[in-house]
């Protein structure tokens, strides 16, 4: 039994609200979330890919098609995404169909996953993204590519190769930086990786 | 009354100094009615206009109001502006789509190219320690991070840079992550 819409979304926008940090608003902190248009292109997202598995395809293309113009958001309706999805700033995302996101996943601007459509049939299949993972901006993941759960994928990577649980990657093509640690904040652990400087905020 | 050179020197609308900055960069005269065509039939010059409508809403505690002015500004745009960031006058974003700016603090005079972002790291916390800074008179080359650090004033960053720590005053940097080149010549831009 898979957790209904309302949970789905609550869960979503209580995320969000984690992300923007405006869960210290108390009651009002899924209110506050919405200021920010990411929560938007999630739920609509979310809107999409139920109607899409009710059935009800040309509706769920509309919303689908309604995010890209709004946001700039182009994540397809048949992305299977666990609760918890929250996306920074909306422009540029691409997520395609059938891309598997674990729960808790952030994803910053324009972040590109799905598909690697090419010739070459080992290359056929989607991206599986472990739970707690951060994309940061202009990650790039195409092919049966699975990130471990609560990596991160630094800025403007690509990966083109499984990646393991709790590590920091980056470059192109990205290779593992460092770990990533419990306490620290995704720039904290992305400078500690690409400047070797393991101080700062 | 304020004497006459205190008035001449009253900062103008922050919206005024960014069209003029955009007229500059792009060689138009201003402030002329032609100029002002020119620049207004750009999407750069609108979208920092609603920028600036957005964040003047916010000072004034309408959030509701600028937020559905930023949403607009993305719908229209692609540009993506926390009516909260700090920005001062002058700012030019020659090219809006894909332009992200957080909670964060630019200064006067900066000019922002394609896919920009400043912001943090998806930290959570805006006005942290982690929540970027770029300083005045910077020049932001296309698809260029600003993650996390304080971009001194004056900087150029090269397309594609990273910032995840600090940059020195006056100085050109590229790379991921950013490192100083050399020292930024005002004579070559």
């Amino acid at each position: 039994m898979s957790p209904s819409f309302g949970s789905v979304c609550r869960a979503d926008l209580m995320a969000s609200a984690r992300l923007f940090g405006t869960e210290a608003a108390g009651r009002w902190c899924l209110m506050r979330s919405l200021r920010h248009p990411g929560a938007w292109a999630v739920l609509l997202f979310r809107l999409a890919s139920g109607l899409h598995h009710r059935g009800l395809r040309p509706l769920s293309r509309l919303i689908y098609f309604a995010n890209a113009v709004l946001f700039h958001c182009d994540v397809a309706p048949g992305v299977v995404a666990a609760p918890g999805l929250a996306i920074g700033h909306p422009a540029g995302v691409t997520i395609g169909h059938g891309t598997r996101l674990g729960a808790g996943v952030v994803v910053m601007q324009a972040v590109s996953l799905g598909g690697a459509g090419t010739e070459d049939r080992s290359l056929d299949g989607v991206p599986e993204i472990g739970d707690g993972c951060i994309l940061l901006d202009g990650a790039r993941i195409f092919g049966p590519v699975s990130i471990g759960d609560r990596s991160i994928v630094s800025v403007n990577s690509w990966v083109n190769r499984d990646v393991p649980a709790d590590v920091v990657v980056a470059g192109w093509p990205a290779r593992v930086v460092g770990p990533r640690l419990a306490s620290e904040s995704p720039a904290t652990a992305v400078r500690a990786g690409r400047t070797g400087d393991a101080s700062g905020p | 009354m304020l004497p006459a050179r205190e008035m001449t020197r009253r900062p103008r609308w922050a919206a005024w100094e960014d069209l003029a900055a955009l007229a500059e960069l792009k060689g138009s005269a201003f402030p002329t009615a032609q100029g002002l065509v020119d620049v207004l039939l750009l999407p750069a010059a609108w979208a920092v206009l609603l920028l600036r409508v957005a964040a003047a809403l916010q000072r004034a505690g309408l959030g509701a109001p600028a937020t559905l002015v930023r949403l607009a500004n993305l719908a229209l745009f692609g540009a993506d502006f926390d009516p909260r960031a700090e920005v001062g006058p002058g700012l030019v974003v020659a090219h809006p789509a894909g332009v992200t700016i957080g909670h964060a603090r630019v200064g006067s005079r900066v000019s922002l190219m394609g896919s920009v972002r400043v912001g943090g790291a998806a930290s959570g916390r805006p006005g942290t320690p982690g929540a970027p800074v770029v300083g005045d008179g910077c020049f932001l080359m296309a698809g260029v991070k600003v993650l996390a650090g304080t971009v001194g004033s004056g900087v150029v960053l090269g397309a594609g840079a990273v910032v995840v720590s600090d940059i020195a005053p006056e100085a050109v940097a590229i790379g991921d992550p950013a490192r100083v080149l050399r020292p930024r010549q005002r004579d070559q831009g």
